[in-house]
């Protein structure tokens, strides 16, 4: 399985990427090698492999109870960018 | 005395029958550190000063008589991706060059309420993503054992600092092998445990089904008193983690027997593609199995492994092992052998299988978990924000899929 040239582009676009320029080349071709390394899932014969899950196993639930051990001054404000009035400062995204 | 060169487990000993300090072992792997360091480069962030005051505060509860654990007074280095109340944890990215936790891992909880003395913050492959510590944002850490080489990684500062003896002890992370692999080049022990036996509260997470923290030490006593000391339910804060039958109890069970457990070596983990260096190490490591339990006061580690079952799996014993590898893996089977152990040949088929699964887990986690390093809430913000224009900051990561090679 190989990508598109065009492919990789419209993935990196999505992906906010700049991949434009001399680094285009190396990018393509390691997602060549990761494409072509999962591809060999395909091959895998399902029916050969055993079920290996600890059907045993129970998930570990437990109730969603809130608790308040920081506020956002303790918790945000010291590592905030800007951080003001109780809420970070954003820049600007709406006209 | 050169008190840097002693095992944690020595060092214990000492403390404990008051014959050394706190002070005193922190001066002296603190002076090492500064004798090897600039060679090493393992830390990111060393905190001597507050190591210095820990160590003394430690002191005085010992004369005061109070009970301490048995890490109580030893120097610990933490990977820079756990977090640390009030000291920077950047997971050596600038996306969080001046990130300073509010709040302690669970981990370090842990450890100072065993009164351990944290050293610092360990280099690192950026956000743990890499095997050498070439991708830090900070620096490179080289391994101490020639310093041509690269030290492994992602916990590639933790395993170095160890070996170079900067500290006895030191923690880190693995998700695809960030513990296992670095030890093995820098010849120390690592391990990952059994997901769930540690809290990941307070690790910066990179693929969170896969994360586990982890200790590295110059003996398996010593790595397995440190495990001892940081695993545990943390029912609060990591739901995720679980009851395990073995908690705090891996180093008291080192002295037991161990008759009749198994031990697995994948033939698939040999195969094609192994490295000079990796050999070197491969080798390195078989004669540490052997000295590490040597001249031990368990000294029943070294004798009898009658019962035990070492399984070697054919598939790593395929094409591409190179001849040495080979040769000094079978010595090692045959050296437990020798010890009463029985060899049997095994099968792992699906092994090949398991690095595309990994790609696809670690890269589908990675990408949901490192969305938050946006720069709104913390970290590097880029003075070219442009709402429609993220691909400054994406370049500023560092993160193309280029540099995101496992680990």
């Amino acid at each position: 399985m190989t990508i598109e040239t065009r492919e990789i582009e419209h993935i990196a676009s999505l992906a906010h990427l700049d991949v434009n320029g001399a680094g285009f080349e190396r990018l393509a071709q390691d997602m060549q090698e990761i494409v072509a390394m999962v591809n060999q899932l395909q091959q895998l014969d399902l029916d050969l492999t055993a079920d290996t899950l600890d059907i045993n196993h129970k998930n570990a639930f437990r109730e969603d109870i809130a608790v308040l051990e920081y506020t956002p001054d303790q918790l945000i404000a010291p590592n905030a960018p800007d951080f003001r009035a109780g809420g970070v400062v954003v820049p600007r995204v709406v006209e | 005395m050169e008190l840097y060169k002693k095992t944690a487990s020595e060092l214990s000993g000492l403390l404990q029958k008051k014959e050394i300090s706190s002070v005193e072992l922190t001066k002296d792997i603190l002076a090492r550190t500064e004798s090897v360091e600039k060679k090493v480069q393992g830390y990111i962030t060393l905190t001597a000063e507050d190591a210095l005051k820990s160590a003394a505060v430690v002191d005085s509860k010992r004369a005061a008589g109070e009970n301490l654990g048995a890490l109580a007074g030893i120097p610990v280095a933490i990977k820079d991706n756990i977090c640390t109340k009030g000291t920077l944890t950047t997971c050596a990215s600038k996306m969080l060059f001046n990130f300073i936790p509010p709040y302690h891992a669970t981990v370090i909880e842990k450890l100072l309420a065993q009164n351990v003395i944290l050293t610092g913050k360990t280099n690192m492959d950026e956000f743990a993503m890499g095997s050498s510590c070439e991708n830090s944002a900070m620096h490179p850490t080289y391994n101490p054992h020639d310093l041509n080489c690269v030290p492994g990684g992602s916990s590639g500062g933790s395993a170095a600092v160890v070996a170079a003896g900067e500290v006895p002890l030191s923690l880190g992370s693995d998700t695809g092998g960030s513990i296992r692999q670095p030890a093995a080049f820098c010849g120390v022990v690592g391990l990952k445990p059994t997901y769930g036996a540690v809290s990941r509260y307070g690790l910066v997470a990179f693929a969170s089904s896969l994360d586990q923290i982890g200790p590295f030490g110059r003996t398996v006593e010593d790595t397995a008193m440190l495990f001892d000391a940081i695993t545990g339910h943390d029912p609060h804060h990591d739901s995720t983690s679980i009851k395990t039958s073995f908690e705090g109890q891996t180093h008291a069970n080192l002295n037991s027997d161990m008759r009749g457990i198994k031990i697995g070596l994948p033939k698939e983990y040999f195969g094609e593609g192994i490295s000079a260096e990796v050999r070197k190490h491969v080798l390195a490591a078989s004669t540490s199995i052997k000295t590490s339990f040597e001249g031990q006061t368990h000294a029943n580690l070294n004798s009898d492994m009658r019962g035990i079952k070492i399984g070697l799996p054919k598939e790593y014993f395929g094409e591409g092992i190179s001849a040495e590898v080979r040769k000094h893996v079978l010595a090692a089977a045959d050296m437990y052998r020798a010890m009463g152990a029985e060899i049997l040949e095994i099968s792992l088929p699906l092994s090949e299988y398991a690095l595309p699964v990994y790609y696809i887990l670690s890269s589908a986690e990675a990408s949901s978990n490192l969305a938050r390093f946006d720069g709104v809430k913390y970290g590097y913000r880029s003075p070219n924000f442009d709402r429609h224009d993220l691909t400054i900051r994406r370049r500023e990561i560092r993160l193309s899929l280029s540099e995101f090679r496992s680990t």
